[in-house]
């Protein structure tokens, strides 16, 4: 068994079908081994934290056109990691930016926020696994 | 080797698609559609894979300033969006997207085969 191996196995124990979509996942290793899915991992994290916060800052200021703006970016990337529940509460986020009320907004970040905290544990998990 | 330009703001999308295309393409990126514009005039590719959901100037006005500017007009463009309605695909190639392509691309070979079947016809 070679080192690769080992790292996928370890990989596999790893995703939590509560949270990502496994095949979503190991797709990125067969695209560009696992290499390729750390990369993938870092940009998510390069950029999706000041998404979150721009989308905090957003609701704060009522501003709906960033909201959204920031909801649709961080569905895509969700959607790229197999994050399959954070990607749901992306996509309601993204909707309601357009027409809810802010309070009922704040109701469905409240739940995005829940679903990237446990995508973002996950991903950090995972990435200690990689190359 | 076919020159592909990706347009896109979202940074995994770009790396994503890179790492799909970029054994067998050549690969332009473009953050904005204004960056895109320039560069596309400047060092013309042989196709474009365009993200609808752009800031400040999104993929369908981005296609309009393409098909007016004459050397660049007819490139192939390929719509990229993750809004996925119903009646999307219709009306992006009634706007003059040439095709267009789910995001998440959770299937590789359907992008390859979209881009394949533009640049052959």
């Amino acid at each position: 068994m070679t080192d690769l191996e080992i790292s996928t196995s370890k990989l596999i124990a790893l995703l939590d079908k509560s949270i990502v979509d496994p095949a979503a996942v190991l797709r990125l290793t067969r695209i560009g081994g696992e290499v390729f899915l750390g990369k993938m991992i870092d940009t998510f994290f390069s950029h999706v934290p000041g998404l979150l916060e721009k989308a905090r800052l957003a609701i704060k200021t009522e501003d709906r056109k960033t909201l959204e703006y920031a909801a649709h970016t961080m569905k895509s990337s969700a959607g790229n990691l197999g994050a399959v529940y954070m990607l749901d509460s992306a996509r309601i986020l993204e909707m309601a930016a357009e027409k809810s009320t802010f309070p009922e907004i704040e109701i469905v970040f409240g739940e995005f926020n829940e679903e990237y905290q446990r995508a973002e544990k996950l991903f950090k998990e995972i990435r200690k696994e990689l190359p | 080797m076919k020159r592909i330009a990706i347009v896109e703001d979202n940074p995994d999308n770009r790396l994503l698609a890179t790492a799909i295309l970029g054994d067998d393409f050549l690969i332009d990126e473009y953050e904005t559609g204004m960056q895109a514009l320039k560069g596309l005039q400047l060092n013309p590719p042989d196709l474009v894979l365009l993200d609808i959901s752009l800031p400040e100037m999104d993929g369908k006005v981005v296609l309009s300033r393409i098909r007016h500017i004459e050397h660049i007009a007819k490139l192939p463009v390929i719509a990229l969006t993750a809004h996925a309605m119903t009646g999307d695909r219709e009306m992006l190639l009634a706007l003059g997207f040439d095709d267009y392509v789910e995001k998440p691309i959770l299937d590789e070979q359907i992008l390859i085969d979209a881009i394949n079947k533009l640049l052959v016809s």
